[in-house]
């Protein structure tokens, strides 16, 4: 019954079947090779980054090592495909109408939580209505700006109709639900309630040290997931993240730094797995103070940037070079708009034209890791189209504190989303995190159109035109997309370069190659 | 000054410092290291902030320490990256034996109120931890190089003032300074010229053992991220900047760390030294 709910969920994770079956060869070298097939059983060791030493399970409002354990924990409507796009995943199937301002999302027969209660319709509107709850005050929240959180319905047993504003429609609906919307039971409590339907059910969690979750057996993909057990180790740096995984104490350490992989590609026992993401990395010029409000400024810092030694020097190569655009997985990216490559002899013309034939000043504002890099490479690329670039690093609460949208020029950059997610948050009209404060009426004109246009070739067009706009005008300096790396002990399969940067997240698709 | 009519050798404290084995292991090496230091940025093949060679890059015939972690050339940048700390901590070192001296003298010439007043900061000031406060400082106001040089010279001063008010205090009611005061000499003379010459030797060799502190301190501080700012080159932020590559770049890391080691050994052996000669701690031994 229960791989018929999977199937119909149009998760195709094809050769994935319990492997109960499969006796013989356990090769520790190849991965992905033919006849590597998923077995059950055995327990593995993640080693995350926890750098505050604290951490929450909360499932739409994780704090720091929060998010990943969330993988564990809970599913979605829909989660993250391979590919950066939303696949259905608890829902069995969802209709939207034409302007996008009502959902009808079905959910599959029979699918249960962890606790054994079935997952009914009600849990949807709760989970729904606790996520957008002002009281919880989720960062995420605002992504459903326009939801009308007193109309969700109930249509029948597994059915709930979600209405948006008129005008305002949120065609992203499946975007945002991925990234968050964990499904949780009516009873839930993030702490003494810790109930989900993920693949993995808590047994144990200390805040900044670790967790530990046993297999859920009525998973709503079946067979899956793999291991009877996951342990969750919190690490606050990453060099003993490094000796730990050395010594065997971890088998998997996501989110690994460039610096160490050349130590562990050298180390047979480990796979570094690279997956190309659209995790991007900017300079963001703020339109509202001088020399910025010029477009012609803007351009030539544009022009400015070799974004090839930037990706080279600061991504140390794993990544590759932007646009001084963002999402190029989602299905409506522009790929027309021509790249834009360095034209130092341009640059200098437009700012002699701005008026800065003398030399300009300017304050870069990074607060470290790989900005503050990206900061020091373009300081001394500047300096070639007679712009000074002092960089000046401020403490990371300072930068991302209440002055966060006000820096003049700063480092930027965010995670790997769907296009109508990221603009919401960083430059469409009611971004929250607008630190451009680009403000083009053409253009939010356009992103809300989109956000109300199912119909992916009449959203493409619009998306297109939007990014023209960007392009041409935009505060937004992208030079580069980088690489997600994942350490793997080679005894662990199922770890595969994924689009998301998540590879080394997901919990239910990996399993252990040495068990019998 | 004129010759001294007696008919035996008077010993020339100099030679007897240098004649000490410790103080001229101390001399050479503290000399060794400031001359690399203030002469270094003239040798340096590239400029400190030249982007040259890839990230990380390992050691080579052009690059004798590699590259960094964007790719500067390691090599001039330890070149360039003491002049900073040299300098901050010899200025540091003097602005506090400076002060805490002054101070410390007053306290035990004027006694009383004033005595009591300055006794109580000072050890108000001393239960704060170093470096503590001068994170704090820093934080609030800035890195400007003169500011954090003041920071560390105000956390060092409390021990000079006690320091010096100590040996003072043996000293200020000997006969010669209650004649000089009552000859009228006014009080900054009495000070300066009378008590300040007596009790000159265990000042410096804390001035030497300062230095060693500053050293630890200003280069902690750039090791933190408080001192000097990127990309200017200084050794103690150099081993921030690439102690992520370590495993992979060791070089970048150790150049600067061996720097940082023999500069504050140099000067540490010399001030200990020095001690050592003029207390005749090794006279009995021998």
């Amino acid at each position: 019954m229960r791989a018929g709910l999977a199937a119909g969920g149009g998760l195709v994770l094809g050769g994935l079947l319990p492997a109960c079956s499969e006796g013989g060869r356990t090769t520790e070298v190849a991965s992905g090779a033919n006849g590597d097939e998923p077995r059950r059983g055995g327990t593995v060791r993640f080693g995350v980054i926890e750098g505050s030493q604290a951490g929450n399970l909360d499932a739409h409002k994780p704090v720091g090592s929060g998010a990943f354990r969330g993988w564990a924990l809970y599913s979605k409507l829909w989660e993250w495909g391979l590919d950066a796009r939303p696949k259905l995943a608890l829902a069995e199937e969802a209709e939207v109408n034409a302007d996008a301002t009502e959902w009808t999302i079905r959910l599959h027969k029979d699918l249960e939580f962890h606790h054994g209660k079935t997952i009914s319709a009600d849990d949807v509107i709760f989970s729904l209505l606790r996520l957008t709850d002002p009281q919880l005050a989720s960062p995420y929240a605002g992504y459903l700006y326009s939801l009308l959180r007193n109309d969700v319905k109930k249509l029948d047993e597994r059915t709930v109709r979600i209405p948006f504003e008129k005008g305002a429609g949120l065609v992203a609906l499946a975007e945002c639900w991925m990234s968050w919307g964990g499904i949780v039971p009516t009873d839930y409590d993030p702490v003494n309630n810790v109930v989900g339907a993920g693949p993995y059910r808590l047994k144990s969690f200390t805040p900044g040290q670790r967790s530990v979750f046993t297999r859920f057996d009525n998973y709503f993909k079946s067979g899956q997931p793999y291991f009877d057990e996951v342990e969750i180790l919190d690490f606050s740096d990453q060099t003993g993240r490094l000796q730990a995984l050395q010594a065997g104490q971890i088998d998997i350490a996501p989110n690994l730094p460039f610096e160490q992989q050349a130590f562990l590609k050298a180390d047979p026992r480990f796979e570094v797995v690279s997956s190309e993401t659209d995790v991007w990395h900017s300079f963001d010029m703020n339109l509202e103070k001088a020399p910025f409000d010029d477009p012609r400024v803007r351009k030539a810092f544009r022009l400015i940037a070799d974004r090839e030694e930037l990706v080279a020097r600061v991504l140390q190569g794993q990544g590759r070079v932007a646009n001084d655009l963002y999402s190029p997985s989602d299905p409506a990216f522009n790929h027309d708009i021509p790249q834009r490559r360095q034209d130092l002899a341009e640059a200098t013309r437009l700012l002699k034209e701005a008026g800065h034939g003398n030399g300009l000043d300017v304050e870069l504002v990074t607060s470290g890791g790989a900005g503050a890099n990206a900061a020091l490479v373009f300081a001394q690329q500047a300096k070639k189209a007679g712009v000074n670039v002092t960089v000046s690093k401020v403490d990371g609460s300072i930068f991302t504190g209440p002055k966060r949208n006000d820096w003049t020029f700063s480092t930027g950059g965010s995670v790997s989303r769907p296009f109508l997610l990221t603009v919401q948050q960083h430059d469409g009209p009611r971004a929250v995190g607008n630190k451009t404060h680009f403000k083009d009426p053409r253009f939010a004109e356009l992103i809300t159109q989109a956000l109300g246009q199912p119909d992916l070739d009449r959203r493409r067009a619009l998306v297109g035109e939007a990014q023209r706009i960007q392009h041409e005008s935009g505060g937004m300096l992208i030079w580069g997309y980088s690489n997600v790396l994942d350490a793997v002990s080679k005894d662990i399969g199922g770890v595969t370069p994924d689009r998301t940067g998540f590879a080394g997240w997901r919990t239910d698709r990996i399993w252990r190659r040495s068990i019998a | 000054m004129s010759r001294p009519p007696s008919s035996f050798r008077k010993p020339n404290p100099l030679l007897d410092l240098l004649r000490a084995r410790q103080v001229r292991f101390g001399l050479v090496l503290s000399v060794l290291v400031v001359a690399f230091a203030l002469l270094g940025p003239l040798f340096a093949p590239h400029a400190p902030t030249d982007l040259v060679g890839i990230t990380y890059g390992p050691p080579s015939l052009d690059a004798p320490l590699g590259h960094d972690y964007i790719g500067h050339d390691v090599w001039s940048r330890v070149l360039a990256g003491g002049v900073s700390v040299v300098w901050m901590s010899l200025v540091s070192a003097v602005l506090a034996l400076t002060a805490g001296t002054a101070l410390g003298l007053l306290a035990a010439f004027a006694r009383r109120r004033v005595d009591q007043t300055i006794v109580w900061f000072t050890d108000v000031f001393l239960a704060f931890p170093d470096l503590i406060l001068v994170l704090l400082i820093v934080s609030m106001l800035g890195r400007e190089h003169w500011i954090i040089v003041l920071t560390v010279a105000v956390a060092f001063a409390p021990g000079v003032v006690r320091l010096s008010r100590g040996i003072a205090l043996g000293v200020v009611n000997q006969e010669f300074v209650e004649a000089a005061e009552m000859m009228g000499y006014p009080r900054g003379r009495i000070l300066f010229r009378e008590i300040l010459p007596s009790i000159l030797t265990p000042l410096l060799v804390h001035l030497g053992i300062m230095l060693t502190w500053a050293i630890g301190m200003l280069s902690g501080l750039a090791f933190l991220g408080y001192g000097v700012a990127p990309p200017a080159a200084d050794w103690g932020l150099m081993i921030n900047e690439n102690r992520a590559g370590l495993l992979i770049q060791p070089a970048a890391v150790f150049g600067p760390v061996l720097l940082i080691a023999l500069f504050a050994l140099g000067t540490n052996l010399l001030a200990e030294g020095v001690g050592r000669v003029t207390s005749r701690i090794e006279e009995k031994t021998t």
